[in-house]
């Protein structure tokens, strides 16, 4: 209790804080390939990559170009006695639409495509300064921010599951074949996870404050 | 001194974009790549749009509806929208790639929907399915068109048929509706397509297609006829119902044949002309094209009802014209008299008459002038036993007062007539049972009874009376004669004649009055052979007994009844003559026994019966008489009935078990009509047989 | 030694720490709350809403089924017991693990963290922070069965054969499954070590 007291504003930014159990520690840089870790809830800090930067961004754009692709290609078709029906992700979302469905029909849309989509570009927007070592966008901050609360919400790889479960469902019925814009999500779904474990939060963070421009 | 060399300057390098590229920038690129390559792709396999416009969208909507070509998708529809100032339904339709070339300006596009029609139902897979357009086009690259215009029926050469088209021509009466089937022999072998009035507006042109494989069926001397709805007449041939199936009963048909052959196969376009029935389209082959036709005027001098307008003219037998109007005629100057007259209109169609050379009215006038002048002459005649219609008809009689088709040019020429032969066939079966009644049975019934009244006279002669008193000696004398050894030269016939005669007295007792008087008589013929021949005036008596009792056998009662009046006035006249007593006594013996027989005969009250017999029998006559007036034409309505009730069961139905039955009932009917017929005839050829009962 | 002993207050966005009692993270800008103890308010709340929407979303159909002419109506788990009758029993044990086992699950969890909070004693932290990390990454996985409905209602569009309309309960679960993931969100992880300063001091030494 009596280290407290002497802590100054500067030697706070020694100090790293584990965000679920509140632990403090004493801030040290793990090399690339380490990680720093809380002792009493074993999160992860701290865990950079190397050349993170310009493979977070390569693969945000890659995830970019998909989603606008896949979410207008026809993802699925379905066939059955003479009938057919093709679909794409926005119909699919938009499928709820009568009276408060419609809704429910955005929210999908939203969690499926537009959160991702929205995520990838406010990292690609907050970090191209940054692996350029340019001084950082403007309102990188607040982006990255909404960025990193919008993370639980980015569903495409539920969806992609989800998709999974009703094809089987349907596929004893009716002959369904895939469209390009499903090799696309299905690609699309593994970047995305692919990304949000390469990105290390609080490096980015650190560069955003000490951007190596300056 | 040494200086320490500066510390290297150190510029920080700026990172340029591509100091970090690695192999992650694959995935990006590839993506980018991939998506771009799909688009493109997708892009350049479609194919292009073209609009057709219809008169009503009937259900195309936008991204579903397809468009298909002989039941392959070939394109989809993409917008539906309004043409220039909302008068048609434009739809942009995009096609295929690879079948776009083939549509070209010759397409025909019409939408598919559920259709009920005469001739089945169409189309009802689209009630799931949703309507689709259906689009035909050959499989030649011809000209390129963007904008179509839509039909609203399906063309009749569907894709992948071929025919041969020819056009109808038909008048007033016409049933035809769009794609009634062309029938021949029960198969459809061709369609109907849509009819339009020609402009002259006196025609509907219809369309006709005749699939390929039956092409050969059509020639030049085929005709074609309506077989729509049913036909029902009444003629001289009897009464006829035809309807050729179910679906021509409803939505009209076609149907043709070919009568004569040596014509050249039909040619794509050529136009026939639908008559109405299968005769007037036989009747078609043997005339040229009608003309105009030539107009007579007929004047008879009975006024017969019967004759309407619209009857058949006829030479020879051949119809030439019809009855064009009636009206009275009355001149004074002309005929004499004030009476109406019928005066009649013929039209006779030159075309009919067969003229070599120029078909025309004045080569028929001409014609007819010629053949009037040998003695063709105009009468009336009965068309139909059954109706009493009438019909003009021009025959040649033999003998006839000269006279002449007068043509004046300016009225009708005037046809010289004849006398009309209107026969009633039920006069004749009438005057037959006229004559049955007429027959004198009265009279028959009074000789007979005189017979009876003189018999007993005779028998009530006091002369005879002496008789019996003899007749004991004589029968003792008799029996001694039987018995003894001379009267075995007596032929046997004398005990039979005696047996026989008992076995007449209890047969007529049976009234079984002919058969016995017949065999009393050849009894008493044969005692007066058996006794004596030569008595005189026996002779002649004995043959009179046998031809009697020979044409007995032939039952003629009248002369049966003079026969015996003659017999018995002779035999009176020889019994009381003087010579009588020298009569051997058999000869009275068996006349007596005949007298007793007759008078047994009348106590037994045999000749009343046999009078209520001859009154019932009369009677019989009677109402067969009367109800026979109408039997001629029973028997020929029904014969006709029956005629007319096979052929509609055959044209109806083979096999099938009403059918079947109802054939069985009429043959029974028929049965039932020869037989009247029968007995008819054999009453008239033989009035007895209603006594008799054969 | 938590930051709050420490007389600090910690970002959770970034992991910088400032003193307590500064309103707002210097680095990144989030709100910097110490303890909240309307945090368990905000959980409670948004728990119970998330548990009415899951009645309805159980009780409405969840997908119309139109083949030709029949409708059929059928909830999650009538759906689910339908497909475990043709046979289909590992879609129909998926189903019921996404949409019944699980809500039910993390209802249950939220609950059980936010009451072990208030006491004193309870489970070792680790399992309740590892319950709470599942919580929290389960939440998401629910939505799957809206995914699944909205894909076949898209799909299934075969006018007169088979069309598949999503039914009001998707709305209701999707509602549910918002509001517990909220729920999940709104709890401070915090407040689980809180509790147990022996524990704390415990794993400091092992």
């Amino acid at each position: 209790m009596s280290d407290a007291v002497d802590l100054s504003r500067t030697s706070l930014e020694q100090l790293i804080v584990c965000p679920v159990c509140d632990a403090t520690y004493q801030l040290e840089h793990p090399g690339n390939g380490e990680r720093a870790v809380c002792s009493r809830c074993h999160k992860v800090l701290i865990a950079p990559r190397r050349k993170a930067g310009m493979q977070i961004i390569a693969v945000a754009i890659a995830v970019v170009v998909l989603i606008t692709a896949a979410s207008v290609f026809p993802f699925l078709q379905i066939s059955a006695a003479g009938r057919s029906n093709s679909v794409s992700i926005i119909d699919a979302a938009l499928s709820f639409t009568e009276g408060p469905l419609l809704v429910l029909a955005l929210m999908t849309a939203g969690f499926i495509l537009f959160v991702p989509l929205l995520r990838m570009l406010l990292t690609v927007y907050v970090l191209v300064p940054v692996v350029l070592d340019r001084p950082p966008a403007r309102h990188a901050i607040p982006a990255f921010r909404l960025s990193e609360a919008m993370r639980p919400w980015s569903m495409a790889e539920i969806f992609a599951l989800g998709c999974a479960v009703a094809l089987v469902k349907v596929a004893d019925l009716a002959t369904v074949s895939f469209g390009p814009a499903f090799w696309m999500f299905g690609v699309l779904v593994v970047l995305v996870i692919v990304q949000d474990s390469f990105m290390c939060k609080w490096s980015v963070w650190n560069s955003l404050e000490h951007p190596k421009g300056q | 001194m040494a200086n320490t060399p500066p510390p290297v300057e150190i510029t920080t390098v700026r990172k340029s974009v591509l100091s970090g590229a690695s192999f992650i920038w694959i995935i990006p690129l590839l993506a980018l790549v991939v998506a771009f390559g799909v688009a493109w792709q997708s892009y350049a396999a479609r194919g292009p749009v073209i609009i057709v416009k219809f008169t009503d969208g009937a259900g195309i909507s936008a991204g579903e509806t397809k468009l298909k070509y002989r039941d392959i998708e070939v394109g989809e529809v993409e917008e539906v929208g309004f043409g220039e100032g909302l008068e048609q339904v434009e739809v942009h339709i995009r096609l295929h790639k690879d079948i776009a070339p083939y549509v070209d300006a010759s397409s025909v596009f019409w939408i598919v929907q559920p259709e009920v029609t005469a001739q089945g139902v169409s189309g009802l897979s689209t009630v799931l399915s949703g309507v689709y357009i259906e689009g035909s086009w050959d499989s030649e690259i011809g000209f390129a068109a963007s904008t179509f215009k839509g039909s609203d029926v399906a063309p009749l050469i569907q894709p992948g048929e071929s025919g041969l088209q020819i056009a109808f021509r038909s008048t007033a009466n016409g049933s035809l509706t769009d794609n009634a089937p062309i029938m021949f022999r029960g198969i459809q072998v061709g369609q109907v397509g849509r009819a339009q009035i020609s402009r002259s507006g006196a025609y509907a042109i219809t369309e006709g297609l005749i699939y390929e494989e039956h092409r050969n069926l059509i020639s030049s001397s085929t005709r074609f006829w309506d077989t729509s709805g049913f036909s029902f007449s009444v003629g001289p041939s009897g009464a006829e119902i035809d309807f050729s199936s179910l679906a021509t009963l409803v939505g009209g048909g076609i149907t043709f044949d070919t009568f004569v052959s040596g014509g050249d196969p039909a040619k794509d376009g050529e136009i026939f002309e639908v008559f109405e029935d299968k005769e007037t389209a036989r009747n078609s082959l043997f005339t040229s094209s009608e003309v105009d036709p030539l107009r007579v005027s007929v004047i008879f001098d009975e006024n017969i009802s019967g004759l309407a307008v619209g009857a058949p003219v006829e030479l020879s037998g051949f119809r030439i014209g019809t009855v064009e109007s009636l009206s009275g005629i009355v001149d004074f100057n002309q005929f004499g008299d004030s009476r109406v007259r019928l005066n009649v209109v013929l039209s006779i169609q030159p075309a009919r008459l067969g003229l070599p050379g120029d078909v025309s009215a004045a080569a028929a006038l001409s014609l007819l002038q010629d053949r009037v002048a040998n003695g063709l002459r105009a009468r009336l005649a009965s068309a139909s036993l059954l109706t009493g219609g009438l019909k003009v008809e021009m025959v040649e009689v033999p003998d006839a007062a000269p006279a002449r088709l007068s043509a004046t040019g300016v009225d009708m020429p005037v046809m010289p007539t004849t006398k009309s032969e209107t026969s009633d066939a039920a006069a004749t079966v009438e005057g037959v049972f006229t004559r049955i009644n007429n027959l004198p049975i009265e009279e028959l019934l009074n000789s007979a009874i005189n017979v009876m009244n003189s018999a007993e006279l005779l028998m009530s002669n006091d002369d005879l009376q002496k008789v019996p008193a003899d007749v004991s000696t004589l029968l003792s004398d008799l029996s001694g004669i039987v018995t003894s050894d001379d009267v075995k030269n007596i032929p046997i016939a004398l005990n039979a004649t005696l047996t026989r005669v008992e076995g007449l007295v209890a047969e007529l007792e049976k009234q079984r009055i002919a058969e016995t008087l017949g065999k009393t008589l050849t009894a008493a013929a044969d005692a007066a052979e058996a006794v004596t021949s030569s008595v005189e005036g026996v002779p002649e008596l004995i043959t009179d007994i046998q031809t009697v009792a020979s044409k007995a056998a032939s039952l003629e009662f009248d002369v049966l009844i003079q026969e015996l009046t003659s017999l018995t006035s002779s035999a009176e006249a020889l019994v009381s003559s003087p010579e009588t007593a020298q009569l051997p006594v058999a000869l009275s013996g068996a006349l007596d026994q005949l007298n007793a027989t007759l008078r047994e005969l009348r106590e037994g009250g045999a000749v009343e019966n046999v009078n209520q017999t001859l009154a019932s029998a009369r009677n019989a006559a009677d109402s067969i008489a009367v109800s026979s007036r109408d039997l001629p034409q029973v028997i020929n309505r029904l014969n006709a009935l029956f005629v007319q009730a096979g052929r509609t069961i055959e044209g109806y139905n083979r096999g099938d078990e009403l059918s079947r039955s109802v054939e069985a009932t009429l043959r029974d009917i028929q049965q039932a009509a020869g037989a009247l017929e029968k007995l008819a005839r054999t009453i008239e050829r033989n009035p007895n047989s209603l006594l008799l009962g054969r | 030694m938590t930051a709050r002993e420490a007389g600090l207050v910690a970002c959770t966005r970034c992991g910088r720490a400032w003193p307590l009692g500064t309103a707002d993270c210097g680095r990144c800008g989030a709100r910097l709350v110490s303890r909240d103890k309307n945090s368990l308010q905000r959980v409670w709340a948004l728990w119970i809403v998330g548990l009415m929407c899951y009645f309805p979303a159980n009780m409405y159909p969840m997908l119309l089924t139109r083949q030709l002419f029949s409708v059929d109506e059928s909830t999650i788990i009538g759906g689910a017991v339908d497909l475990a009758h043709h046979g289909a029993y590992g879609i129909a044990a998926i189903i019921l693990v996404a949409s019944v086992v699980i809500p039910l699950g993390k209802f249950w969890a939220i609950a059980f963290l936010a009451v072990s909070v208030r006491q004193e004693r309870g489970f070792a932290s680790h399992r309740r922070l590892l319950m709470y990390e599942v919580v929290e990454y389960i939440g998401r996985w629910s939505m799957i069965d809206i995914f699944v409905v909205a894909i076949l209602s898209a799909l299934v569009q075969l006018k007169g054969l088979a069309t598949i309309t999503p039914g009001p309960a998707a709305f209701f679960f999707a509602l549910s499954v918002i509001f517990t993931m909220l729920s999940a969100q709104a709890f401070d992880p915090r407040m689980i070590w809180d509790a147990q300063p022996n524990d704390n001091e415990a794993s400091d030494n092992g």
